[in-house]
């Protein structure tokens, strides 16, 4: 079963191959069989699941079912689900139980979809290496010595290990993308507004987006669908229709136009540019049409980010003091000891760290006023994009610079920063993005990235899919998880 | 490019509510390096660009001014370190004449 994608699951549900119950519990065993070694969830909510799945299954007999019913899912554990656990990975959370859902959870269990548990993931959703969990770091299925990378490394390392077929992510700066690229499989970050942030415990606001991550594009666009559309709840969701993302998916690409900026090819790594560049030769198979572009901002993507992040957050995670929820400190001394204390044994190192520069940058204005250049510098990044869909229908690149390194490689963190280099610029100007797996570099996966303009969901899980019908990189899977 | 003194630092651990003191030296330096990645873009003339404050162009949805919720003060409070008939308790803020003696 954890070989089938959602859309065969689906079938054999509706053939009655087997029950939504048997399917939860072989999902189940797996995560237990498996997850002591990948570390990829913080709750397992094994009687909800059950609960949820015999409810399915009652659904599908009374012609009651969406074609969701019955299917299992992990979500991210930023997404808050009601009476279950949501803890960020963090301390600051390690008691919380959230009193509702996030629109994400609701209109998935409406759908009738079946949780099985919360996935690891980088404190707060700060990290691009899952190391900063309070829980432990996520290992990566194709190598456990490895990083999954972050911060959705939970989610993506159980979708990799076949453990779930499907979950959630957040992606801020490459989150769910970067990720998919080390565990190999295939991870989308809807247009800014597509998809509701409602009940997402937040980082940076104007750049938090909601996502998911599985085996394939056409499993991604089947839940989609239930997903994107606006929410009263979260005023920066956008009224415009949601397609339905699985009636052009198979579409033909020919005379696609794809743009291959140039400032991504400036010492790109041999290998990773060969797997590339063998995926480009397939989609000019298929009748696209590449030529190159340019993004002369895309290098001060990393530094604009490096301001509003922290700046954002640090605004965000001002609630967290102790007092409404949350860790408490113990016997503080005064009202300020609660504030400071809770606060400083709540967060882990890389929390602090952020909210320490995203406080300076907000409150030191002179000479320079950090916040406001880097909003301008981000509408010359975003106007960079507008320009290249006039003369391209996607942009294609390496989602990240190279494959996944070792857990705990303190000595090169530089490399560890530069791994957000690909994705960033697409958080910054809100467009949807998409990373599919294309190969293998020193036997650990790679992704591409398929950016498109705004809304265009539709057309890049349209590319994603035509290229994984003529590959099989999204179908491996790492050895002992098959 | 600003350097960064103690001052500097005491001064934005506090508007942060944290207690950082026994790592300056620490803090310090990471903040100075993450100010010497970002100054590229200060060099950027920027002028004439108008900060992005907003991804969309869209306004604020207006709602009809009806009550939709509930009061669920008691459930809402359950994830509370210190609640009392309603109210979340801290530390003594405001000292009177009997707290003092």
């Amino acid at each position: 079963m954890h070989r089938r994608s959602i859309a065969e699951l689906i079938q054999d549900l509706r053939t009655k191959k087997y029950s939504c119950e048997e399917l939860t519990r072989y999902f189940l065993r797996r995560i237990k069989s498996f997850d002591k070694k990948l570390n990829s969830f913080i709750t397992l909510t094994e009687e909800y699941a059950m609960q949820k799945a015999r409810l399915a299954d009652k659904c599908i007999k009374q012609d009651k079912a969406t074609f969701l019913t019955g299917i299992p899912i992990a979500h991210k554990d930023l997404f808050c689900t009601k009476g279950i656990k949501t803890s960020c990975a963090s301390k600051m959370l390690e008691n919380f139980i959230p009193p509702y859902n996030a629109t994400v959870v609701e209109r998935l269990e409406q759908a009738g979809m079946v949780m099985l548990g919360k996935t690891n993931m980088d404190e707060f959703a700060m990290g691009a290496t899952n190391e900063t969990s309070y829980y432990g770091c996520v290992h990566n299925p194709w190598n456990i010595q490895m990083v999954s990378g972050g911060s959705s490394g939970g989610s993506a390392a159980a979708v990799a290990a076949r453990i779930v077929p499907i979950a959630t992510g957040s992606d801020t700066g490459g989150s769910i993308r970067l990720p998919c690229s080390f565990c190999g499989v295939t991870g989308l970050k809807p247009t800014y507004g597509r998809v509701s942030r409602f009940g997402m415990i937040a980082f940076a606001s104007s750049i938090d987006h909601a996502g998911l991550i599985g085996y394939n594009a056409y499993d991604v666009a089947l839940v989609l669908n239930f997903i994107a559309g606006m929410d009263g709840h979260d005023f920066t969701t956008v009224e415009k229709p949601v397609p339905d993302y699985i009636e052009t998916i198979n579409d033909s690409i020919n005379g696609l136009r794809i743009g291959l900026p140039r400032e991504y090819l400036e010492n790109l790594d041999v290998a990773v540019g060969l797997q590339i560049d063998t995926a480009i030769t397939e989609l000019e198979k298929m009748g696209a049409k590449v030529q190159e572009i340019s993004l002369p901002y895309f290098k001060l993507a990393l530094p604009v980010y490096a301001v509003i992040a922290p700046a954002e957050c640090s605004s965000n995670l001002a609630r967290f003091d102790g007092v409404r929820y949350g860790y408490s400190c113990k016997e503080p001394l005064n009202i300020e000891d609660l504030y400071s204390r809770s606060r400083s044994e709540g967060f882990g190192e890389e929390v602090k760290r952020r909210i320490l520069v995203g406080t300076y940058v907000l409150s030191n204005k002179k000479p320079i006023n950090y916040y406001e250049q880097a909003q301008k510098v981000r509408r010359l990044i975003t106007e960079d994009f507008i320009q290249a869909f006039n003369k391209v229908d996607i942009i294609l690149g390496p989602t990240t610079p190279l494959p996944a390194y070792q857990i705990a490689q303190q000595a090169e963190k530089v490399k560890i920063n530069f791994s957000d280099v690909f994705t960033t610029a697409s958080n910054l100007a809100g467009l949807p993005a998409i990373s599919v797996p294309v190969g293998f570099v020193d036997s650990l996966p790679i992704g591409m990235q398929l950016i498109g303009n705004y809304f265009a969901e539709a057309k890049i899980l349209n590319v994603a899919h035509r290229y994984q019908q003529v590959t099989d990189w999204h179908k491996q899977t790492p050895e002992g998880y098959c | 490019m600003p350097t960064i003194t103690e001052n500097d630092l005491i001064k934005t651990m506090h508007l942060a509510q944290l207690d950082l003191a026994k790592d300056m030296p620490i803090y310090k330096q990471h903040l100075a390096d993450v100010l010497e990645f970002v100054a590229p873009i200060c060099e950027v003339d920027a002028k004439n660009v108008e900060p992005m404050l907003y991804i969309q162009d869209f306004s604020l949805r207006l709602r009809a001014d009806n009550i939709t919720e509930s009061n669920q003060r008691d459930m809402l409070q359950t994830s509370a370190a210190h609640v009392e008939d309603g109210f979340y308790l801290v530390p003594e803020v405001i000292k009177t004449c009997e707290t003092e003696n």
